[in-house]
């Protein structure tokens, strides 16, 4: 099941980037972007699940405006899509082996990944900064997620 | 003397063109010049002059109507030879005596030392006239019988375009385009235009091929420099190389005064530099020539002899006979031959005449005493050896051509290579380990020398993945390129980086680095710059386990030690496809590049700063 995450801007140290493919529970195959932050601040967080064929949208809000964002330790989001206005990655490492990835101390690509990730394409940066960040996920796992002002609910309409 | 100065006066100025016939006459009325004409001996010149300071004048009076019809003749290639005759007469005729003199001046400081000595015995009207006003128009005129034949103007604004072109490449603009060994081309052809303007000028006789050289440059120099210099420079080589090419030596009244004067009287010291040489015939010819053909055609030499011994009496000791020659044969055989005997044997009017002459027609075979007796060997060389001059100038474009396209792939594989920087040679034994697959660890070794051997580290994905894993090759034996920092470890999927244009600035090119992959080192180009920019259609591709991702940006900007390693990089620079590879590296690169249409296989880049504008990551 595809959720939409959406934050107007994604603040970040510690950036890495690889693709896999995610298996889902009915055996479908997609293959994903795993996108891992390791300490991630977004602000407009907004998350949403297409509840489709009902009419509604499963809807989570956070870090709004005077919250200071919603902030993530280890944030890792698998998406098939990710999209954003302006971006700046500091450091930027692409094409790099996934399994030498060193941005997130700490951090194990493979865990994240039921494909092998040696040899294959990724990327890494220092730091991020992502505007008007838009992403179609499978899954988003964080080590710890921080959510003020979470405002979660239905909705008729998504991110 | 003084009504016959008038007289002199009046006819200068009404009909300038009797100016020799006047001088002619001059001596004649006058009381101790005909015996100057007639004594051609040295021994009586001296006698008038120390006996009648009147005659002295005179004889200058006729020297200077000399010069001036020395300079008539001089300007004789002008259209417009009345007006210069006019003016040199007025010269001669407004201040006679300073005028004359001054003119000597011009090139003899010992003539200068002998105005001293009329001036004393002229009186002070003497003093009154400019001297200087007579060395610059002597100077002038000697410009103007140097101008006239070359075809000065159409060198000068060709030179001006090549400057400008020169110039051009140093405008602080920032938008100066420099690509690939263009750079380079950029100062050639601008030099060639410049060299062929002077060209122009110094060697005229090839006017013709260095004048549609020229305009070639000037065309060329669009493509290769500034567009020309910005047009301008490009359109003043082509205005100033077809101006020359349309130039012609000479018009119809100067022909006929040469027709007239040169095969009588220069003929016979050319005949006699045939037997005897230059040298001799500067002490032989003359006489003969004064004796025979001067005096009957010309009757300037002998005002001008007779004028020598006057002041110059003290001045040149012995040369009395040996000088007075020197007018007639100076002037005469000067302009066929060798011009500078004739100036050193004869400081006074007509040598200076012969001087001025001889440069003016005596240029073609100027100076080559050796030849001198084959002057039509003489002439020949000359233009050879002059032509065979530009012909590496002209190689040099030719050469500079193929880089000039700064292709260092398809255009240029032979010349690409060599230039490559160093240690590029164990390609060689790179791609048969990667053939034969020694060595290789984890995966199966291909048969297919190809380097998309299908290792698929990937035992979930089905065998459909192309996973083109690098080379299993890490032997270590060959002598290798700089290795890249060895905590890097590049992908190795199948990737690529397209992109409408690329810009890279403050690049160089480092040589090939041998990264380190999952499954052994892949020779890669190493790149590093201070940015480098991609827009129009910016796309990653990664093809990893059979699954496409996708990285659209509508720009990637990369700043700040960017450093790309790629495997193959191909593009169009100004219209040229090249591709640079490992084995087949790009010959040079400059500070400034732009790529159009470039694909970037397996890019591996670092950068301080990237940032992608509208990003858009998909897997499929």
């Amino acid at each position: 099941m595809q959720f939409t995450v959406t934050a107007d801007k994604l603040t970040g140290t510690g950036f890495e980037q690889f693709g896999t493919v995610d298996a889902t529970a009915s055996g479908a195959q997609h293959p994903v972007i795993v996108s891992a932050i390791g300490s991630a601040t977004l602000s407009g967080l907004c998350q949403s699940v297409d509840l489709s064929p009902l009419p509604a949208f499963l809807k989570l809000t956070a870090g709004g405006s005077g919250t200071g964002g919603a902030s993530a330790d280890n944030l890792v989001v698998d998406a098939t899509n990710l999209a954003g206005g302006s971006a700046t990655f500091s450091n930027i490492h692409i094409g790099q082996d996934p399994t030498t990835f060193s941005a997130i101390p700490g951090f194990n690509p493979q865990a994240h990944s039921n494909t092998p990730l040696q040899g294959t394409f990724g990327q890494q940066a220092d730091s991020v900064t992502i505007s008007n960040l838009r992403q179609t996920a499978y899954a988003t796992t964080a080590g710890t997620f921080t959510l003020p002002g979470l405002n979660l609910g239905f909705s008729g309409s998504g991110c | 003397m003084a009504a016959s100065d008038d007289s002199t006066h009046s006819e200068d100025y009404s009909a300038p063109e009797h100016a020799p016939r006047e001088s002619e006459q001059a001596p004649e009325a006058g009381e101790t010049a005909p015996a100057d004409v007639a004594g051609v001996t040295g021994e009586t010149a001296p006698t008038d002059a120390a006996g009648d300071a009147a005659g002295t004048t005179r004889d200058e009076l006729a020297g200077a109507a000399g010069t001036a019809r020395d300079e008539l003749a001089g300007a004789a290639g002008t259209a417009s030879d009345e007006l210069a005759a006019a003016r040199a007469a007025r010269s001669a005729s407004v201040e006679p005596r300073p005028g004359a003199r001054a003119l000597d001046a011009a090139d003899d400081t010992e003539v200068i030392a002998a105005n001293t000595s009329p001036d004393e015995a002229a009186g002070p009207d003497e003093a009154a006239g400019p001297p200087r006003g007579g060395w610059f128009r002597r100077a002038r005129m000697g410009f103007r019988g140097w101008r006239r034949t070359r075809p000065f103007w159409g060198g000068l604004i060709a030179l001006f375009g090549g400057i400008e072109i020169l110039l051009s490449e140093r405008a602080p603009v920032a938008v100066v385009v420099h690509l690939g060994a263009q750079g380079l081309a950029g100062y050639v052809v601008p030099v060639v235009l410049v060299l062929c303007a002077l060209l122009l000028w110094f060697n005229p006789a090839q006017r013709i091929f260095y004048s549609i050289l020229a305009v070639l440059a000037a065309l060329a120099s669009f493509i290769t420099s500034n567009l020309g210099g910005f047009v301008l420079g490009m359109l003043l080589g082509i205005v100033g190389g077809s101006l020359a090419f349309a130039w012609v030596p000479g018009e119809p009244p100067r022909r006929r005064r040469r027709r007239r004067e040169r095969p009588i009287v220069g003929r016979p010291s050319e005949g006699l530099a045939l037997v005897v040489g230059d040298r001799e015939r500067q002490a032989v010819a003359p006489r003969g020539g004064d004796a025979e053909t001067g005096p009957a055609r010309d009757p300037e030499p002998e005002p001008g002899g007779g004028l020598q011994p006057g002041p110059g009496h003290d001045l040149q000791p012995g040369p009395g006979g040996g000088l007075q020659p020197g007018p007639g044969g100076g002037l005469q055989p000067g302009r066929g031959a060798d011009p500078r005997p004739g100036r050193g044997d004869n400081p006074e009017v007509g040598g200076q005449a012969g001087h001025l002459r001889s440069r003016w027609g005596g240029r073609p075979h100027g100076s080559r005493t050796v030849l001198a007796a084959l002057p039509v060997l003489a002439a020949l060389p000359a233009p050879l050896v002059l032509a065979a001059l530009p012909a590496p100038l002209v190689l040099a474009v030719v050469a500079s051509l193929p880089q000039l396209l700064p292709a260092g792939g398809p255009l240029t594989p032979g010349p690409a290579r060599p230039t490559a920087m160093a240690g590029r040679a164990p390609t060689v034994s790179a791609s048969p380990s990667r053939s034969t697959g020694t060595a290789s660890p984890s995966p199966t070794p291909s048969g297919s020398p190809a380097p998309t051997a299908t290792p698929s580290p990937s035992p979930t994905v089905a065998p459909s993945a192309t996973t083109p894993a690098p080379a299993p090759s890490p032997t270590p034996s060959t002598v290798h390129r700089k290795a890249a920092s060895p905590s890097l470890v590049a992908s190795g999927s199948q990737s690529s980086i397209t992109a409408g244009t690329v810009l890279m600035t403050g690049l160089s090119y480092d040589g090939v680095a041998d990264v380190q992959t999952a499954t052994g080192t892949v020779p890669m180009l190493r790149f590093s710059m201070s940015s480098m920019t991609l827009s129009g259609g910016t796309v990653l591709t990664v093809s990893e386990n059979g699954h496409p991702y996708v990285i659209n940006d509508s720009s990637l900007e990369f700043r700040g030690n960017v450093v790309l390693y790629t495997t193959r990089i191909s593009g169009r620079l100004l219209g040229a496809t090249v591709t640079f590879t490992p084995q087949d590296p790009p010959p040079l690169v400059l500070p400034t590049m732009t790529f159009t249409d470039v694909v970037t296989d397996r890019p591996l880049t670092l950068a301080d700063s990237f940032q992608p504008a509208d990003l858009l990551i998909r897997a499929s």
